[in-house]
């Protein structure tokens, strides 16, 4: 089982090398996991990500570690995982749907 | 060495769904699911679907324009989650062997979790028409090239025709497995990898002795 950062940098990796995965992008994401925050920018399709709490987060995913993982890896439906509450979105729902694309 | 089964993002020239269409589709994707895998892809109907969903015909409509265009959204949706898996599954491995093992065994507990989705899809689904073949055929394709590396550190002449064999092998051996071999108690996912990555390196003597290394017993 891969570990968070391990996720992280595999989003961070893929939009650098398939950058039409986040073409015109520009979003800061906050990823508030169990005990522990990550922030994923995209700044005209260009990601970096960071550990730690975002200063203005346009979104905010909320989940235990585990089911980020799962989410991450295959193992849980994102929307399966929102529609349990395994999930919560605070900000804009469009960019953390476009989420699940770089996950890809 | 990565086993890299990521497809490239997909065009999409549908507009954004906002957060409530979000969910509806969902619902309406996890209700599919269940009255596919119930009834069969023939006998299901749309009015089933929305039933179960706990949603009206109309909603239906707004996000598929038949039954067959939902069953082809599962499909997708199963794919991602199965090429997402393996690639997890397998990305830090540097073992060749070891590797191929491992991405066997997620394949035997995606098929094991979704057991009467892999079963209507394989029995019904590839002969709806043939979008729903060229789908499984480019689902298939994406895994045998992303174990092509693979093959190529074991040494195999032939690493697409070895990457199709393991493919072929391990969908038979899930179908036997859950459709076939009635009434004895299951085989665990891993034992079922381990095995078939016997056969396929070693081959069939590799399970002469059930308590082997690659027995699926042991």
């Amino acid at each position: 089982m891969p570990d968070a950062q391990q996720v992280f940098s595999e989003i961070e990796n893929r939009i650098k090398t398939k950058p039409d995965k986040a073409a015109g992008m520009n979003a800061t994401y906050q990823f508030d996991l169990s005990g522990e925050s990550w922030t994923l920018k995209i700044a005209d399709g260009a990601a970096s990500v960071s550990p730690g709490a975002a200063q203005n987060p346009n979104t905010t995913l909320i989940a235990s570690t585990d089911d980020w993982m799962n989410i991450a890896t295959g193992k849980l439906n994102p929307v399966t995982a929102f529609m349990q509450q395994k999930l919560k979105v605070k900000g804009d729902m469009g960019l953390a749907m476009k989420l699940q694309g770089l996950l890809q | 060495m990565v086993t890299d089964v990521s497809v490239t993002s997909r065009v999409s020239n549908e507009a954004p769904l906002t957060e409530r269409q979000w969910v509806r589709r969902g619902e309406l994707l996890a209700a599919a699911r269940a009255v596919f895998e119930r009834d069969g892809y023939h006998a299901a109907t749309v009015s089933a679907i929305v039933q179960t969903a706990g949603l009206s015909q109309g909603a239906f409509y707004l996000y598929f324009a038949d039954k067959k265009a939902v069953f082809a959204a599962l499909q997708e949706e199963m794919a991602t989650l199965l090429r997402r898996r393996i690639y997890w599954a397998t990305r830090d491995e540097a073992d060749p062997g070891r590797r191929l093992e491992a991405g066997l065994r997620a394949y035997f507990e995606f098929y094991d979790e979704y057991r009467e989705w892999n079963h209507r899809l394989t029995i019904e689904g590839l002969g709806i028409d043939d979008s729903f073949e060229a789908r499984q055929v480019q689902l298939y394709e994406t895994l045998g090239s992303a174990f092509g590396p693979t093959m190529a550190e074991l040494r195999v002449f032939e690493p697409e025709l070895a990457a199709a064999a393991l493919i072929g092998l391990a969908f038979q051996v899930a179908y036997w497995h859950h459709h076939q071999r009635r009434g004895q108690p299951p085989l665990t996912a891993a034992s079922l990898a381990r095995a078939c990555a016997g056969l396929f390196l070693h081959g069939a003597a590799s399970l002469a002795n059930p308590s082997a290394q690659g027995g699926i017993h042991a």
